[in-house]
C-alpha cells in the first residue's frame, strides 16, 4: 500500500467512524499526515543501509560517490588504498566513498506511569470522567508524534521500528517501511497503557544489543526517570554511531503548576507522597524544573543530539515541524 | 508562671468563650482532611521546592493558624477582665507570719457583674492569695465582714486547706459591714501571733463602708505597730438603681383607711434614668408607675394604698426592674393595722414611783393604759440600752439615768441614723457626762450646751416657760390656752444655758430667754433637748395636764409622720411589737423572710404588749409573728430592707482608702506595705486593652505575612 492509499483508506474511515474508531487515529489523522507530508526527515550522521535510500551512508569502499581521504591505518584495506596520491606524495591515504541509503530509525518511547499524567484535576485512579474535559496525557503526545515520525519516515522509505519502554523494553516492533508496518505502529501504541517505571537505560541497551546496523534513535519521554542513566545509555548509543534524538515531553501543569491547587500529591510510579499547596512552592518550583530542563539541555548539548522539549500545551506538529525544517537547514 | 500568677481574671467564667479558639484549628483541619490526592508524574521536583522553602515559610499555615488562634484567645481573654495584681499581693506570706484576710460581705458585693458577683470574685482572690502563701510557716484567717464580723477559724490556723475549705462555703451577706469591727477582730487575732503580721483587706471599696456620712474614716480599732496593712479593691462601678423605703403614713393605720406608701428612688454612678416601680400589696400587683430618677439624689414618690379591712397585718412591695445589685430592687413596708406606735422611756429611776420623773413620762405617753393609747411605752433601763431593746421605736425618751455606756450611746446613734428621735430631758443622773459622752460620739448634736442647774428658791416662782421662735410650727396641736397652760407650770430646776445652734429650732424657751426645748436634725434622725424634766424634784410639770398634750406632741412630732418606719436592715435586731391578747408565754412562732422559723426569737412582756426580738436577721423581707396555736395567721411583721447606703456604688480611690487604713487605726502608723489596687480598676490594674491589643497586632501580623507571602510566590 503506497502513502495516498493509506490516506485514502483513513480518510474513508475517518468519514464513518468516530476518533476511538480506527486503531491510532487518535494519534495521526488524516489531517496531520497532509499537514506533515511536505516535510524532510534528514539525518545528520551517516548510516549504514542496504536499500536504496534517500539518506548518506558511510560505507567505505563501495561508495558511488568519493566523499574524502583519509591516512592510512593498520587494518585498513590495501584494496582501498590511493595509490596515485601515494606516488605523488610518498604518503599512504585510502579513499573514502558516501552514497545515499535508507535510514533505520528506532521510536523509542517512554511508556511509564508518569507519561499518563493528564493534569492536576485529573481524577485519582478509579475514578471516571469524561476524557473530553481533560487535555491529553504526556504519552499521547509522545505517541503522537512518535506516529507521525514514523509517517514521514516510511513515506521516504525509510524502515522504522518501535520500542515502548515499561519496566525495561515492553513492546518491539522490528523495523518496517511499508504502510501497513505504519498500520501496526500505530496500533500498539495505542493499544499500551502507560503504567510502573520506564527504566529507558535499560530499554535502550536492549535496543542497541537487538539492532546490528547504525541508525537514528528517536526517545520520547519526560526523562523524570533516572535522568542520568538514560543519558548514560544515549552516550552509549551514539558512541556506537547511532544518531539520538531526543523528544522531552512534558504536560503543561508540570511546567507551571496550577493556580490554587493544594492537596496530597502522589508520585505516579514510587507511590511517594508529599503535601504541597501549590501557590506555596510554584515560584520555587519553576525554578527547579528551569534547572531541571536546563540540566537537560546541557546534557544534550554535550553529547550532541538534538533536544526537541515539546509541551501539551503546544501545538505538537507545529514544533515537529519547527524541528525538521531547522534540521534541515542545519544539514544544508 | 510568676506572670500568669500575677494576673487575675475578673470574669473567668467568660473564659468558656475559649472553645471559638477551636473554630481556625476546626477550619484549619478541615481544610486538610478536604485536601485531595493528586497523582503527580514525579513529586522529586516538588520535593526539591519544598526542600527549597525556608522552614519558617513551610510552616506558614501553621504560623497563620498560631495567630487566628492566638487572637481569637486573647479576645475572648479580654472578656474575661484580666488584671494585672501587685508584686506585694503575690508575696504576702511568702516568710511565713500570719495573715488574716477581711472579706468584705456587705450587701454590695452581691452585684452581679456577668456571670460572677464581686463577692465570687473577692473570694477567689483571698483563696489564691491564701494558696500562695507559705504552706507550714504561715498562718492566716479569714473574717468575713458583715454587721457582726467572724473569724472563719476563729483564731489563725496554719491548716490553710481547711481555711480554703472554709473559705468557699462563705456568701456575700445583705448587711452593712461593720469594717471597723472587723479590722478591731484581725487586731485581737493577730495581738499574739508571730511576726511579720499582714491584714489584707479585700473590699469593692464602697465608700459608704469606709466613711460616715460626714466623710470621717474609721476608727474603734487599733492595730500593733509593726502589722502591715494592704488593700485590695475589686470595684463594681457600673451604674445602679436603688429602692429606699421612705416611710408609711399615717403610721397607725386603720382598716380600710387609705395610706401613702412613700419610696425613694436613687441612680448611682450613672445619669439619671427612668424606672418603673410595681407596687404590690400582700403579693398583688396594685400598680405601675414610672419615675424619673434625676440622680443621687434621687426622686421620692407617694403612692396611695387602701389597708384592707381582712387581716391584722399586710406587706407591700414596691419593686422595678433587676439591675446588677438586685437586692435594692424591691423594698418592703409592714402595715400592722391598729398598731399602737411604740415609744421606749430610757431611765434608770422606777417608773411606778410617783415620785420619778418616768412614772409621769409614762402615763403621759399613754394616759389610759390600754389599747386606745397612742403611744406604747416601755422603759428600759440605760444599763440594757442597746439596739435590740430599742426595737421597733420610732422616738426615745431618755430621763434620768446613770452614767451610760459607750453600747448604749452607739444604741443611741445608731438609733438616730437610722431615721429615729431622741427627746432628752436634762434631770438627774450623771447629765454632763452623758451628754458629753454623745457630744464625742456624734460632734455637734446637742442644740445647746446646759449648765449647773439653778437652785430653786423656796417660796420663789421658777421662770416659767414661753412658746420658742419655733414653738408653733412644732408643736402643731397647741394653741394658745395650750401655751398658757404649759407657762402655769413651775420649774424649778433650769439649767443656764450657752447659746442655742443656728440650725436648731427653739421650741420652747424660758421668760428670761433660757432655752427650754430646742430641736436639731442630726443626719436622718432628730434630737431634741428639753431643758426641764417632768420629776417632782425638778419642778410640776409632770402633774400639769399640759405635759400630756407636750410630751404626746414630741412623741408625734419629732419624728415626721412617716419616717423611721422602714430603717430596719439586715444584721439588726428587729423587735415586733404585739398587742392585744398575749396568749401563754412562748406562743410566739416568727417566720423569716426566707420562709425559716427563727428559733431565737425571743419576747418581751409588758402589760398589755410584747415585743417579740429577733436578733440579727440576715434577710432583706417580711419577718413575720404567727402564733404557734394558730400557724399560717400573722398577728404582726416587720419588714427589713437592704440598708440604703449600701446602693451607693462609688467607691474610694486606692490611695484614699490606704491613707484612710492608715490613719484610722489609732495609735500607731500602720504600714502600708502595698497599696491596693487602683479601685475602679477591679482587681488591679486592667488588661483587657492590652490583650486586644496584642490580639490586633497578631491579626496585623497574619496580614502581613499573607501579603509577604504572597509576594514571595
Amino acid at each position: 500500500m503506497n502513502p495516498t492509499a493509506f490516506l485514502h483508506r483513513l480518510r474513508d474511515r475517518g468519514e464513518t467512524e468516530r476518533d476511538d474508531g480506527p486503531p491510532g487515529q487518535r494519534l495521526l489523522n488524516v489531517g496531520d499526515m497532509q499537514r506533515l507530508r511536505h516535510l524532510e526527515f534528514s539525518t545528520r550522521r551517516r548510516v549504514r543501509g542496504t536499500y536504496l535510500g534517500r539518506h548518506s551512508s558511510r560505507q567505505r569502499g563501495q561508495s558511488v560517490e568519493f566523499n574524502e581521504y583519509r591516512q592510512y591505518l593498520p587494518g585498513d584495506d590495501p584494496a582501498d588504498l590511493d595509490w596515485k596520491v601515494f606516488a605523488r606524495t610518498d604518503r599512504l591515504y585510502v579513499r573514502l566513498y558516501e552514497h545515499e541509503s535508507e535510514m533505520t530509525t528506532t521510536l523509542l518511547i517512554d511508556g511509564s506511569a508518569s507519561m499518563a499524567f493528564r493534569g492536576c484535576e485529573a481524577p485519582a485512579p478509579g475514578v471516571t470522567q469524561s476524557s473530553s474535559s481533560l487535555s491529553y496525557s504526556k504519552y499521547e503526545l509522545a505517541a503522537s508524534l512518535a506516529a507521525a515520525l514514523a509517517f514521514l519516515l516510511i513515506e521516504r522509505n525509510d524502515r522504522v521500528s518501535l520500542g515502548i519502554a515499561r519496566n525495561g523494553l515492553a513492546t518491539f516492533e522490528a523495523p518496517g517501511m511499508s504502510m501497513t508496518h505504519l498500520s501496526r505502529l500505530l496500533a500498539k501504541l495505542d493499544a499500551h497503557q502507560p503504567a510502573l517505571t520506564a527504566q529507558l537505560p535499560e530499554a535502550i541497551e536492549t535496543l542497541l544489543l537487538r539492532s546490528r546496523r547504525r541508525g537514528l534513535l528517536v526517545i520520547l519521554s519526560d526523562l523524570l526517570d533516572d535522568t542520568e542513566g538514560i543519558f548514560a545509555a544515549i552516550a552509549r548509543a551514539t558512541a556506537r554511531g547511532n544518531e539520538v534524538i531526543l523528544v522531552q515531553t512534558l504536560h503543561a501543569e508540570e511546567l507551571e503548576l496550577p493556580a490554587g491547587g493544594h492537596g496530597i500529591f502522589v508520585d505516579s510510579e514510587s507511590g511517594e507522597r508529599v503535601r504541597v499547596h501549590c501557590d506555596d512552592v510554584r515560584s520555587s518550583y519553576a525554578r527547579a524544573m528551569q534547572a531541571f530542563l536546563e540540566r537537560v539541555a546541557r546534557m544534550c548539548a554535550s553529547l550532541g543530539i538534538d533536544r526537541v522539549p515539546v509541551s501539551t500545551a503546544d501545538d505538537r506538529f507545529a514544533v515537529l515541524e519547527r524541528y525538521l525544517l531547522r534540521r534541515g537547514a542545519e544539514r544544508r | 508562671m510568676v506572670m500568669l500568677a500575677s494576673i487575675s481574671l475578673l470574669a473567668p467564667l467568660m473564659l468558656g468563650g475559649m472553645v471559638l479558639v477551636g473554630l481556625p484549628i476546626a477550619a484549619h483541619l478541615l481544610n486538610r482532611k478536604a485536601r485531595r490526592a493528586v497523582v503527580f508524574p514525579s513529586i522529586r521536583l516538588l520535593r526539591e521546592a519544598s526542600a527549597s522553602q525556608s522552614r519558617f515559610f513551610r510552616l506558614r499555615r501553621w504560623w497563620l493558624l498560631a495567630l487566628r488562634a492566638l487572637a481569637v484567645a486573647l479576645l475572648v481573654l479580654a472578656f474575661a477582665e484580666p488584671a494585672w495584681r501587685s508584686a506585694s499581693a503575690d508575696t504576702i506570706g511568702s516568710a511565713g507570719g500570719t495573715t488574716v484576710f477581711v472579706l468584705d460581705a456587705s450587701a454590695s458585693t452581691r452585684r452581679a457583674d456577668a456571670a460572677t458577683t464581686t463577692f465570687e470574685r473577692m473570694r477567689g482572690e483571698v483563696g489564691r492569695m491564701i494558696e500562695r502563701l507559705d504552706a507550714g510557716a504561715s498562718q492566716a484567717d479569714v473574717i468575713v465582714a458583715g454587721a457582726h464580723p467572724r473569724a472563719l477559724a476563729g483564731r489563725a490556723t496554719s491548716n490553710l486547706d481547711a481555711l480554703r475549705v472554709l473559705l468557699q462555703e462563705t456568701t456575700a451577706t445583705e448587711e452593712r459591714a461593720d469594717m471597723a469591727a472587723a479590722l478591731a477582730l484581725a487586731g485581737q487575732i493577730l495581738a499574739d501571733q508571730p511576726r511579720p503580721t499582714h491584714i489584707v483587706v479585700v473590699t469593692d471599696g464602697q465608700t459608704s463602708n469606709w466613711l460616715d456620712e460626714h466623710g470621717s474614716g474609721l476608727n474603734g480599732f487599733s492595730l500593733a505597730d509593726d502589722c502591715a496593712v494592704d488593700a485590695v479593691v475589686i470595684a463594681s462601678p457600673d451604674a445602679n438603681v436603688g429602692l429606699e423605703a421612705a416611710g408609711i403614713a399615717p403610721q397607725m393605720v386603720l382598716p380600710g383607711q387609705p395610706c401613702a406608701v412613700r419610696v425613694r428612688a436613687r441612680a448611682f454612678a450613672g445619669a439619671s434614668t427612668a424606672a418603673v416601680l410595681r407596687i404590690e400589696l400582700n403579693g398583688r400587683e396594685q400598680s405601675v408607675r414610672s419615675i424619673e430618677i434625676p440622680g443621687e439624689e434621687g426622686a421620692e414618690t407617694a403612692i396611695m394604698l387602701t389597708i384592707p379591712n381582712e387581716g391584722f397585718t399586710h406587706s407591700i412591695s414596691i419593686t422595678h426592674a433587676r439591675d446588677a445589685l438586685s437586692l435594692d430592687d424591691r423594698v418592703f413596708f409592714s402595715v400592722n393595722v391598729g398598731e399602737s406606735i411604740p415609744v421606749v422611756l430610757i431611765a434608770d429611776d422606777d417608773p411606778d414611783d410617783p415620785a420619778s420623773g418616768t412614772f409621769y413620762l409614762a402615763r403621759a405617753l399613754a394616759p389610759f393604759g390600754d389599747a386606745r393609747d397612742r403611744f406604747v411605752p416601755r422603759v428600759v433601763a440605760s444599763s440594757a440600752l442597746n439596739l435590740a431593746t430599742l426595737g421597733a421605736a420610732r422616738v426615745v425618751f431618755v430621763g434620768d439615768v446613770t452614767r451610760i455606756s459607750e453600747s448604749a450611746v452607739a444604741a443611741l446613734k445608731g438609733h438616730l441614723a437610722s431615721g429615729g428621735g431622741i427627746v432628752w430631758f436634762c434631770g438627774g443622773g450623771a447629765l454632763s457626762e452623758n451628754l458629753a459622752a454623745l457630744e464625742r460620739s456624734m460632734p455637734d448634736l446637742l442644740p445647746f450646751v446646759p449648765g449647773a442647774a439653778r437652785q430653786p428658791v423656796a417660796g420663789r416662782p421658777g421662770t416659767r416657760i414661753v412658746p420658742g421662735a419655733s414653738g408653733t410650727a412644732m408643736l402643731t396641736s397647741f394653741d394658745a390656752s395650750t401655751f398658757v397652760a404649759l407657762g402655769q407650770a413651775w420649774m424649778g430646776r433650769v439649767r443656764d444655758c450657752s447659746r442655742i445652734r443656728s440650725d436648731a429650732l427653739q421650741v420652747l424657751a424660758y421668760d428670761d430667754g433660757t432655752p427650754g426645748l430646742s430641736v436639731r436634725r442630726y443626719g436622718d434622725g432628730t434630737f431634741a433637748l428639753a431643758n426641764f424634766s417632768p420629776a417632782p424634784r425638778n419642778g410640776d410639770l409632770g402633774r400639769h395636764a399640759a405635759f400630756v398634750a407636750l410630751a404626746q406632741n414630741l412623741a408625734a412630732g419629732v419624728v415626721p409622720e412617716g419616717e423611721g418606719v422602714a430603717a430596719l436592715h439586715p444584721g439588726a435586731t428587729v423587735a415586733i411589737a404585739v398587742r392585744g391578747d398575749m396568749g401563754a408565754a412562748g406562743d410566739f412562732t416568727v417566720i423569716g423572710a426566707d420562709g425559716r422559723k427563727r428559733l431565737d426569737a425571743s419576747i418581751i412582756r409588758d402589760r398589755n404588749s410584747a415585743v417579740v426580738t429577733v436578733p440579727n436577721v440576715e434577710h432583706v423581707g417580711i419577718y413575720r409573728v404567727e402564733r404557734t396555736s394558730r400557724p399560717g395567721v400573722t398577728v404582726a411583721s416587720a419588714a427589713v430592707n437592704m440598708d440604703p447606703r449600701e446602693s451607693d456604688t462609688r467607691s474610694l480611690s486606692s490611695e484614699t482608702l490606704g491613707a484612710l487604713l492608715r490613719a484610722s487605726s489609732a495609735g500607731r502608723a500602720a504600714k502600708q506595705s502595698s497599696t491596693a489596687m487602683r479601685p475602679n480598676d477591679g482587681d488591679g490594674a486592667p488588661l483587657w486593652w492590652v490583650a486586644i491589643l496584642v490580639a490586633m497586632v497578631a491579626m496585623v501580623g497574619e496580614f502581613a505575612l499573607l501579603l509577604r507571602w504572597n509576594a514571595d510566590r
